[in-house]
């Protein structure tokens, strides 16, 4: 009843035919190298990116940065730090103490340091937030400029969720003082092969 | 060409000085201008407090006082703001148009239309220049902060920085309004005296021995709070100080 | 009647509390500027971000009718509210059926406008909002004074006494870092105990079925990730049309709001994970009444960025608690007239009409000239006070007779001059208060001109 309610009132009240504007990401877009680019915008919001040649690569720079993560999730192949079973796991709750989370990305974009990373990419939806520490593993060679080159890439995208992550998580609540680590992760590493 | 002259209310009856400065100026200049006697006021105080119904009498005045001039030359951003954009509640006939049009700040009018850029004057001092917000934003006499890339520089910066002896400052917060904003001054008291004294403090704080704008309204306003707290400093119209190198004594 | 004017008269008593609260927001205007400055064609972006939500006003009936339907065959459930009261009804309603005793909210304005946490509360369902700034605020018993930095007001020592009090932490002076890992794990406890969760929408996309909620510090995500039911609420001018038209809006929104390049965290939700409902609340409230007014029709365009509130010059010097709306500052200025004229009457007059609002914002809502034509709205329906009107209407008498004009000014000049000091500086004159009137000259420019030019 109030939908019918309220459309009529928006059919009455809205005006005549406003043309939709073009966008056209030429005008938009930076020169200069890209994934320079991206990381300089993402360790600027704080992230920590490291440039690797394979995933096994970064096992070493994980194990040096988090000695102490004793419970991990890894979604990437070539990585072999689980110890944790993805598939038996039933509740966020389980995943509280989950120390680090080691996901892919499937690209990155310059202008603002985001990674986009799809529903499929996660065993579930809470991981890349609930985990204390989360690692992101990414093709270099997948950047695009701007926001208006990445979602073209999205066009075909049908998953239930999907996020652009961009740093770690972050709070500027009290008093503007900047503190990385609000609810989310505390630190955010890039592997960009 | 003939050049009409609007002595905003204000400036009429409480900085004749002004009003002679712009007067000469343009004379100096080799302009015919001319000041019809029977102008009062834009408007603008009775619309600005939402009275805009009862200043449609003083629309019509100020469009029969000035409807047979080239050009209508203000000492205020204000003012012109007003005509330009808010006589759009009587109907636009072709004189109204033509006074909308014409209507100029002077600083906008020398600059765009008399087309100098430069003017021989001469005030050796050190000057902070308050970019009355009508005039910055509204009549867009220069590029207002918010807005990013390339924008035209200020036309009345452009003038004082070609004045002898001129030192500009520059500010902390380069376009920050100074609370005047008409009756906002009397009805919101506290804040607008709070805006004026940071806009000072601003001004001091960078060696400003003169505090200039456009607009004479948000002078009176400073003038005001320098004048109670004695403060080490001048305030000017820039047209006096465009006029620096004519006497003016009344 | 007690209004804009009185609150910040308050405010301004501890002049040092002014300048402290004026250079914090000044700062993140500061820092919007750096980060816009960095965008290639800042300006046409702005004008972009505008021309798409003017385009989809115009066709708002069906982007939400393309909305819902689209929403529905993702399996997401629609409902409408008209106003406040259906809005919170529904939403309790659907806690109810899923006898929700614990809810964990991200940050919502319009949940906030619509009053739902006390109608909630009153329904024995414990609400716990996760923002931190907001938490802050709940704590307190206050309302948020920023739309985007709910605390904004709060100093970290009061802030500090808050959490002894409640969270049971340690005197640390207002340690940022601590009271916010200490709110972190209180906080997380709120989300694993919790049976439901409920975010806003920053963008609904009519394309897709699916919206777009933007935040920092990763509350939304835990409190829907790890709960069963996700409740979001719109308003109804949250639509856009396609998924492209993200790119704009989240170009513009952090930046504009943080000055950060885009927010930590941009969740785009379009169907429930297995074992999940999501259900989307759609609310009017006012707003398509404000469509209906071409004036401030382009109010709706607004994306909550807080932009116009950060560069307010009044805001920053009163407080966002001066405007008793939920929606502060020159954006708040504009919509809650259009809500409540007789209630929010003095706001379009707290404003200077400097227009740094609308040259910041990043949808180009010109509030500066909505403020105007809502103080002519208000002179007209609701009337000013006796004395006002008399003064306006006399005025509006000598600006149309020049001799009167002339004769009134010379004895206005004369009376300044000989009437005694502690007259003139009465407790009536506000001008005077604190500033000292013009020294009246001896003659008007007008007298010098016929004296001297004839
Ligand atoms: S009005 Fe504009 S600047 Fe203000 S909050 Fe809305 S979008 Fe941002």
């Amino acid at each position: 009843m109030s939908k019918s309610k309220i459309l009529d009132s928006i059919r009455k009240n809205q005006p005549g035919a406003i043309p939709l504007p073009e966008i056209d990401p030429a005008l938009f877009a930076d020169e200069g190298n890209l994934r320079e680019a991206f990381t300089s915008v993402l360790t600027a919001i704080g992230g920590n990116v490291h440039a690797v040649n394979s995933p096994e690569a970064a096992l070493p720079i994980l194990k040096a940065a988090f000695p102490d993560a004793a419970k991990i999730l890894c979604r990437v192949e070539g990585i072999d730090l689980n110890t944790v079973d993805p598939d038996s796991i039933t509740s966020a709750a389980e995943l509280d103490d989950l120390d680090l989370a080691i996901i892919p990305g499937a690209f990155g974009v310059a202008e603002n340091g985001a990674i986009w990373v799809p529903e499929s990419a996660l065993s579930r939806r809470v991981l890349p937030f609930i985990t204390a520490h989360l690692a992101i593993v990414m093709d270099g060679s997948q950047i695009v400029g701007t926001m208006h080159e990445a979602y073209p890439r999205l066009k075909d995208f049908r998953e239930g969720f999907g996020v652009f992550i961009a740093g770690p998580s972050k709070t500027a609540d009290i008093e503007q003082s900047l503190v990385i680590g609000a609810h989310g992760p505390l630190s955010l590493s890039v592997f960009l092969i | 060409m003939r050049i009409a002259l609007f002595i905003p209310c204000y400036i009429n009856q409480f900085y004749p000085q002004v009003g002679i400065a712009t007067l000469q100026l343009l004379e100096k200049l080799g302009q015919d201008v001319f000041y019809p006697h029977d102008q009062t006021c834009c408007g603008q105080p009775l619309a600005n407090s939402g009275f805009e119904g009862d200043a449609v009498r003083t629309y019509d005045l100020f469009v029969r006082n000035f409807q047979d001039y080239d050009y209508i030359v203000a000492p205020s951003g204000s003012c012109v703001y007003h005509v330009r954009h808010h006589f759009d509640i009587i109907p636009q006939s072709a004189e109204v148009s033509h006074v909308r049009e014409k209507t100029f700040e002077l600083c906008d009018f020398l600059v765009n239309i008399l087309k100098i850029d430069k003017i021989e004057a001469r005030f050796p001092h050190k000057v902070g220049l308050h970019q009355s917000c009508h005039g910055l934003r509204g009549l867009r006499l220069g590029q207002s902060s918010e807005l990013m890339g390339p924008g035209h520089a200020s036309v009345v910066r452009q003038l004082l920085a070609g004045v002898e002896g001129l030192e500009l400052v520059e500010l902390t917060r380069a376009d920050e309004c100074c609370g005047f904003g008409g009756t906002f001054a009397v009805a919101e008291e506290a804040v607008s005296v709070k805006m004026g004294t940071d806009r000072l403090s601003d001004h001091l704080k960078n060696g400003a021995e003169v505090i200039t704008a456009t607009d004479m309204s948000c002078l009176m306003h400073l003038e005001g709070l320098v004048r109670r707290r004695n403060l080490p400093l001048q305030i000017k119209h820039v047209a006096e100080i465009l006029n620096s190198k004519n006497k003016v004594s009344i | 009647m007690n209004g804009h004017p009185q609150a910040a008269a308050a405010f301004n008593r501890d002049e040092a509390h002014v300048d402290w609260h004026d250079t914090a927001l000044w700062a993140v205007r500061q820092k919007r500027d750096t980060m816009a400055g960095t965008v290639r064609n800042w300006e046409s972006l702005r004008s972009l971000g505008s021309q798409i939500k003017a385009h989809t006003l115009s066709n708002l009936g069906q982007y939400l009718e393309q909305f819902e339907k689209n929403a529905l065959q993702n399996g997401v459930k629609v409902h409408w509210a008209a106003d406040a009261r259906e809005h919170n009804r529904i939403v309790c309603e659907i806690l109810k059926q899923h006898k929700v005793g614990k809810l964990v909210k991200s940050k919502s304005m319009l949940t906030e406008e619509c009053g739902l946490n006390p109608y909630l509360e009153a329904q024995g369902i414990e609400v716990t909002d996760t923002d931190l700034g907001e938490r802050i605020v709940q704590l307190a018993k206050e309302h948020p004074s920023h739309i985007v930095m709910p605390a904004i007001h709060k100093k970290r020592e009061e802030i500090d006494l808050l959490f002894q009090e409640h969270l049971g932490t340690r005197r640390s002076g207002g340690d940022a870092l601590y009271l916010t890992r200490e709110a972190r794990k209180h906080l997380r406890q709120r989300f694993l105990q919790a049976d439901a969760a409920l975010t806003g929408v920053n963008f609904a996309i009519a394309e897709t079925g699916g919206f777009v909620v933007c935040t920092n510090e990763g509350n939304a995500d835990m409190g829907v990730h790890a709960t069963p039911l996700h409740i979001a609420c719109m308003g109804i001018e949250k639509i856009i049309p396609a998924q492209e038209h993200l790119g704009v809006f989240l170009r513009l929104l952090a930046r504009s709001a943080t000055g950060q390049p885009i927010t930590t965290y941009s969740s785009h939700f379009r169907a429930p994970a297995p074992g999940q409902e999501i259900h989307i609340v759609i609310v009017d409230n006012g707003r398509s009444n404000q469509l209906g007014r071409p004036e401030f029709r382009n109010s709706l365009h607004c994306i909550r960025c807080g932009a116009c509130i950060n560069t307010c010059p009044v805001y920053r010097r009163s407080g966002g608690h001066s405007y008793g709306y939920t929606i502060p500052g020159p954006i708040g200025s504009i919509l809650a007239p259009g809500k409540d004229l007789h209630r929010h009457a003095s706001l379009p007059f707290a404003s200077t009409l400097c227009g740094s609002c609308h040259d910041v914002c990043p949808v180009k809502i010109d509030i500066h000239k909505q403020l105007f034509r809502w103080r002519q709205v208000i002179v007209r329906e609701e009337g000013a006070d006796f004395f006002k009107t008399l003064a306006m209407k006399a005025t509006a008498f000598v600006f149309a007779r020049p001799g009167l004009f002339a004769f009134g000014g010379k004895v206005g000049r004369l009376l300044l001059k000989i009437t005694p000091r502690f007259l003139v500086y009465s407790r009536l004159n506000s001008w005077g208060k604190q500033r000292e009137l013009p020294a009246p000259p001896g003659q008007s420019f007008t007298e010098w001109y016929k004296r001297e030019r004839g």
